[in-house]
C-alpha cells in the first residue's frame, strides 16, 4: 500500500470544511470521497469518480453492511406500522392516564419518559412527548421552552444509550466497517462511558425535578410566571409537526400492545438470535445478523397481529412497508456514503497518519478530550451526529491500535461529541424538531438550551481527561 | 441440498404456487415471497425453518452480485429523474410547448394528442397518462368525445410505450430479469424482442388509429353515441374517479416551465447509453454491459439536470438533495419487487424449473405453437394478477431455459411472455395502469374496463395469430 503521508487528511478536511460551510452533509461526503479516490487513482479525477461510485456499489457486495442498510430501512417500516396501527396513540394515552399529572414536577417527568420510553427512534419520542406534554405545560403553567429543552435532550442521546434502532444499526456498521472484530460488543460496552449522551439525559430530569434553571431558561421560567407569557414577546412558534407524523388508521382503536408487542418482539428476538449465532454466548453473536433477523420477525409479528385484528389489510400492511422503507432513504444513502468515506480513508491510510502525528504532538491521556472536542466542534457546526461519526470514526478508531487506547472510551468520545450537535446545533434536524414539537420560537430554545449543553459538555471533557489518565 | 434438475415436477410447485396465491389475495410481494420460500423448502428436503432461513439469504445475496445492485440502484434513480423532471417545472413546460404546437380543433388532433402526450413521455409509464389525461380532458370535454375514449387511449400507451421505448424502469427491470437468467447479450435479447412484441406494437398502435378515426364498436360505440346524441361525457350514475393530479410531484412555484428542463437530463441519459454500450462493449453495441451502461446514464442525467437547476437558481442544493431522495424512496415497491423477482429467478434457477418445463412441453407440444401457448399463459397470469412486472418475474426463469432446449427463437418466446404481460397489465380491471388511466381521464373505472375490453381482446387475437405463424417460420 501506498503511503499517502498528509495527503491522506486532505478528504476528510475536504468533507468536514464543505459540510460546515454549505451545511449539505451529502455533497460534501460524496466530494470527499471523489478526492479521496482521485488521489489515489494518480489525481486522474475522471479515474477517481469512477472508482468512487465503484466502492459505494461495492458496499452491497459486503453481506453485514447490506443487512445493516436494509434492517436500517426496514425500521422505518416499524415506525409506520406503530403509528398506522394505532399502536403508538393507544402507547401514549396509556402512558397519560398513568401518570396522573397535577404539578409541575410531574409534567416534565411525563414529557421526559415519553421521549425517552419511544427509543425506536431518535425524532419520533419528540414528536409523541411534544403534543401530548404542551396542553399539560401550558395548563401548569411551564415554559414552552423548557418543554423543548426536556425533549430534545431526551432525543438523540436516548437513542444512542438504548440503541434498539437504526442509530445501533449505523454504529455497528461504522465500526464493522473499520474491522473491528465485534462491532455489537464495542459498542454497547461504550455506552456507560458515552458520558455526554449520559449527563445530558440526566441533566434534564434534575432539571424538571427540582427546577434548577440558570440563565436564559431562568428568565423564561420568570416570563410565564409573572407575567402568563408562555412565548416570549415576538417569538415565532415553528408550525405544528403534527402533519409530519403519520396519523392512526381512522376508526381504529388505540391499543398500546399494537406497539409494544412488535418492539418487545424485537428485543427479545435479538437476545435470542445474538445467542444463536454467538454459539451460546450474546456477546459473540453477529450483530448485523441478528438485528437484520429480529426486525423482520418484529416486523411479521406486527403484520399478524395487525391482520388478525382486521386492523389492516393486506394491501396496506404492503403499502405501509414501503412507505416506511422509502422514508428512509435518506439514512440509507448517508449510510452508504459512511461506508464509503470510511473505506476511503482506510485505504488512504488517514487513521494511521493522524495517530502517528497526534502520538507526537499530544499525550495519550488527551486524545479521548480532544477526539470529544474535535467530534463537537464539527457535529455543532454540521448539525448532524451520523454525518460526524461517518468522518471521525475512521480517524479515531486506528488510533486505538496505534497509540494504544482504551478502545471503547475512544468510540464513546467520538459518539458523545457527534451528540453534542446534534442536540444542540441550530442546524440539527433533532433541534429543529424539538421546537416545532413544543411549539416554540426556534431560536429561543437553542439559546435557552445552550448553557446546559455547555455544562453538561464541560463535565464530560472533565471526565475524559481523568479517565484518560486512567485508563 | 437436492441434486439440481432431479426434482421433477416438484420444481414447478413454487411457481404455480405464486401464481395461484398471486392470482387469488392480489398480493403480489406475498406471493412472490412465498413461492421463493416454497423452492428452498424443497431444496432443504422440506424444513420450512431451514427454507425460510435460506429464502431470506438468497435475497440478501442478491446485492452481492454487481450487475444486480447496479440494475437496483439505478431503478430507484430513476424516481429521481421523475422528481427532478417535474418539480423543475421541464415536464410542465414540454407539455405547454406541445399543447401549443399542435392547433387541437378537432377530434381527430384531439384524440392525436392525447396518444402523442402519453407515447412522447416514455421515461415512466404512468406519468405520461397522468399529464397526457390533465392536458387532454378539457379538449375532450370540449369537443364532445367520450372519457371512456380518453381512457382507452391513455391505457393503450401506458405500459406499452413504456416497454416499446425501453429506456426507463421497465428496460432496466427486463434487462434485470434475463441476466438474473444468465443471458450472455441481455440488451441484445431486450433489442429484438422488441419488433416481435406484438401485442405492445398492435395495442399502441391501435389506439392511435381508433384515436384518429373515429372507429368504434361494441361498448365504446355507444358511449360514443351517448355523448353526440345526448351530450353526456359520462353515463348516467357513473362514478369518476378522483383526479390523480395529486400522484404527481406539483412544480415548484414560481419557476417559469422551461421545455429544456425536461429534454436536456433525458437527452444525456439516451446519448449516454449508447456511448456507454459501445465502451463498455469495447466497440459493439449488443454486447455492451447493459446494466453498467445505464447506471452511468441515469447518474449522468441526474448530474446534468442537478447542475443546471441550480445554475439556473430553479434549485437549491437541499432541495435537490431532497427530490432525490423522494424520486428514490417512491421507488421501493419497484425496488422490493425486482429484488423478489431475482430471488423466484434464482430459486427456479436452483430447482431446475425451467428445463423440466421445457422437457414437458418438448414432449407434449410441438415447438411451432409454444410463443403462442406462452403468450396466452403470461396473458391469463397478468390478467389474473394485473401486474406484467410480476407475470415476468414468474415466467422469465422458465421461459429463457425453454428457448434454449428446444431450440426456439429467444426473441420471440421473449417476446411473447413481454406481450403476455402486457395484456393483462393493459386490460386488467385491478392493473394499477388500468386503474390510473381511468383516473387521469376521469372516466368511471368500470366502464372504462367494459369499453377497452373488445379493443384488447381483437389486439390479443390478432397477436396470437401472428405468433402461431411465426412459430412456423422462425
Amino acid at each position: 500500500m501506498t503511503s499517502y503521508g498528509w495527503l491522506s487528511v486532505l478528504p476528510p478536511v475536504l468533507a468536514l470544511g464543505l459540510a460546515i460551510k454549505t451545511k449539505q452533509v451529502y455533497v460534501s461526503l460524496l466530494l470527499g470521497i471523489w478526492l479521496g479516490w482521485t488521489i489515489m487513482s494518480g489525481w486522474n479525477p475522471v479515474a477517481g469518480l469512477i472508482a468512487s461510485v465503484n466502492a459505494m456499489v461495492a458496499v452491497f457486495g459486503d453481506r453485514d453492511r447490506t443487512l445493516i442498510i436494509l434492517l436500517s430501512a426496514m425500521i422505518g417500516a416499524l415506525i409506520t406500522f406503530t403509528q398506522f396501527s394505532g399502536g403508538m396513540a393507544g402507547f401514549v394515552s396509556w402512558v397519560s392516564a398513568k401518570g396522573l399529572v397535577k404539578d409541575r414536577r410531574w409534567a416534565g417527568v411525563l414529557a421526559w419518559s415519553i421521549g425517552f420510553v419511544i427509543f425506536v427512534e431518535a425524532n419520533i419520542g419528540v414528536f409523541v412527548s411534544g403534543p401530548v406534554s404542551r396542553p399539560i405545560f401550558d395548563r401548569l403553567r411551564i415554559s414552552r421552552e423548557k418543554l423543548a429543552y426536556i425533549l430534545d435532550s431526551t432525543a438523540a442521546s436516548k437513542a444512542t444509550i438504548i440503541p434498539m434502532n437504526s442509530w445501533g444499526a449505523y454504529i455497528i456498521g461504522l465500526l464493522a466497517a473499520q474491522g473491528m472484530d465485534n462491532p455489537l460488543r464495542a459498542m454497547l460496552t461504550s455506552i456507560p462511558l458515552n458520558i455526554y449522551a449520559i449527563v445530558t439525559i440526566f441533566m434534564a430530569l434534575v432539571v424538571v425535578l427540582t427546577d434548577a434553571d440558570v440563565g436564559p431558561m431562568k428568565k423564561a421560567e420568570r416570563r410565564v410566571r409573572t407575567e402568563g407569557k408562555l412565548l416570549s414577546d415576538g417569538a415565532e412558534p415553528l408550525v405544528a409537526t403534527e402533519v409530519l407524523m403519520l396519523a392512526s388508521k381512522p376508526g381504529v382503536p388505540a391499543r398500546a400492545a399494537n406497539m409494544v408487542i412488535p418492539v418487545v418482539t424485537i428485543i427479545v428476538t435479538v437476545l435470542i438470535a445474538l445467542y444463536v449465532t454467538g454459539n451460546g454466548n450474546i456477546m459473540n453473536g453477529d450483530g448485523a445478523t441478528s438485528v437484520f433477523w429480529a426486525v423482520t420477525v418484529g416486523l411479521t409479528a406486527a403484520a399478524v397481529g395487525y391482520r388478525v385484528q382486521g386492523i389492516m389489510t393486506l394491501t396496506e400492511i404492503t403499502d405501509m412497508f414501503m412507505k416506511g422503507v422509502g422514508g428512509l432513504i435518506p439514512i440509507v444513502i448517508l449510510l452508504v456514503l459512511a461506508f464509503v468515506i470510511g473505506d476511503t480513508t482506510r485505504v488512504l491510510g488517514t487513521g494511521d497518519y493522524v495517530a502517528q502525528a497526534a502520538r507526537a504532538g499530544l499525550t495519550p491521556a488527551v486524545i479521548p478530550a480532544a477526539l470529544f472536542a474535535l467530534s463537537a466542534v464539527t457535529s455543532f457546526s454540521t448539525g448532524t451526529s451520523w454525518g460526524t461519526w461517518a468522518i471521525m470514526m475512521p480517524i479515531a478508531i486506528p488510533m486505538i491500535g496505534i497509540i494504544g487506547l482504551h478502545p471503547h472510551l475512544v468510540i464513546a468520545s467520538v459518539l458523545g461529541g457527534g451528540i453534542f450537535g446534534d442536540h444542540c446545533s441550530p442546524i440539527s434536524d433533532s433541534t429543529i424538531i424539538s421546537s416545532m414539537s413544543a411549539g416554540t420560537d426556534h431560536i429561543d430554545h437553542v439559546r435557552t438550551q445552550l448553557p446546559y449543553a455547555l455544562a453538561a459538555a464541560g463535565i464530560t471533557v472533565v471526565v475524559y481527561l481523568v479517565l484518560g489518565l486512567l485508563l | 441440498m437436492t441434486e439440481v434438475g432431479s426434482l421433477g415436477i416438484l420444481s414447478v410447485l413454487p411457481p404455480i404456487a405464486a401464481i395461484v396465491l398471486a392470482i387469488w389475495t392480489k398480493q403480489v410481494y406475498l406471493s412472490l415471497f412465498a413461492g421463493i420460500w416454497i423452492a428452498w423448502t424443497i431444496l432443504n428436503a422440506w424444513n420450512p425453518l431451514a427454507g425460510l432461513v435460506q429464502s431470506v439469504d438468497s435475497l440478501v445475496a442478491i446485492f452481492a452480485d454487481t450487475e444486480s445492485t447496479m440494475i437496483i440502484l439505478l431503478t430507484v434513480m430513476i424516481g429521481a429523474l421523475l422528481t427532478f423532471t417535474q418539480y423543475s417545472g421541464g415536464m410542465g413546460g414540454f407539455v405547454a410547448w406541445m399543447t401549443e404546437k399542435g392547433i387541437v380543433k378537432t377530434r381527430r388532433s384531439a384524440g392525436l394528442l392525447a396518444w402523442m402526450v402519453s407515447v412522447v413521455i416514455f421515461v415512466e409509464s404512468t406519468i405520461g397518462v397522468l399529464i397526457s389525461g390533465a392536458v387532454t380532458r378539457p379538449l375532450f370535454d370540449r369537443l364532445r368525445i367520450s372519457r371512456e375514449k380518453l381512457s382507452y387511449i391513455l391505457d393503450s400507451t401506458c405500459s406499452a410505450k413504456a416497454m416499446l421505448i425501453p429506456l426507463n424502469t421497465w428496460g432496466a427491470y427486463i434487462t434485470g430479469l434475463l441476466i438474473a437468467q444468465g443471458v450472455e447479450a441481455p440488451v441484445g435479447l431486450l433489442a429484438t424482442s422488441l419488433p416481435l412484441n406484438f401485442y405492445g406494437i398492435l395495442a399502441v398502435g391501435a389506439a392511435l388509429v381508433v384515436g384518429v378515426t373515429n372507429l368504434e364498436f361494441g361498448p365504446m360505440a355507444s358511449a360514443e353515441r351517448r355523448v353526440v346524441v345526448e351530450g353526456k361525457i359520462l353515463r348516467d350514475g357513473a362514478e369518476p374517479l378522483v383526479a390523480a393530479e395529486v400522484l404527481a410531484v406539483a412544480v415548484k412555484e414560481g419557476v417559469r416551465p422551461r421545455p429544456l428542463n425536461m429534454l436536456v437530463p433525458i437527452g444525456a441519459v439516451v446519448i449516454s447509453l449508447p456511448v456507454l454500450l459501445l465502451v463498455t462493449g469495447a466497440g459493439d453495441l449488443m454486447s455492451g454491459s447493459g446494466s453498467v451502461s445505464a447506471f452511468w446514464a441515469v447518474i449522468m442525467g441526474l448530474a446534468v439536470g442537478g447542475v443546471m437547476y441550480r445554475v439556473q437558481g430553479i434549485m437549491s442544493l437541499n432541495e435537490i438533495t431532497d427530490m432525490f431522495m423522494k424520486g428514490v424512496g417512491g421507488m421501493i415497491p419497484v425496488g422490493l419487487l425486482l429484488v423478489l423477482a431475482f430471488g423466484i429467478g434464482n430459486a427456479s434457477q436452483a430447482l431446475g424449473t425451467g428445463p423440466y418445463v421445457a422437457q414437458v412441453t418438448e414432449a407434449g407440444l410441438s415447438p411451432v405453437v409454444v410463443p403462442a401457448a406462452l403468450f396466452v399463459v403470461s396473458g391469463i397470469i397478468s390478467f389474473a394478477t394485473g401486474t406484467s412486472f410480476g407475470t415476468w418475474a414468474i415466467m422469465t426463469p422458465i421461459v429463457i431455459p425453454m428457448a434454449g432446449l428446444m431450440d426456439l427463437h429467444p426473441g420471440l418466446a421473449f417476446a411473447a411472455v413481454l406481450g403476455g404481460g402486457l395484456f393483462g397489465d393493459h386490460s386488467s380491471p385491478i392493473s394499477d395502469s388500468t386503474i390510473i388511466a381511468s383516473m387521469a381521464a376521469g372516466a368511471d373505472h368500470i366502464d372504462h374496463v367494459r369499453t377497452q375490453l373488445p379493443y384488447t381482446l381483437v389486439v390479443a387475437g390478432a397477436s396470437l395469430l401472428l405468433y402461431l405463424g411465426l412459430g412456423l417460420v422462425l
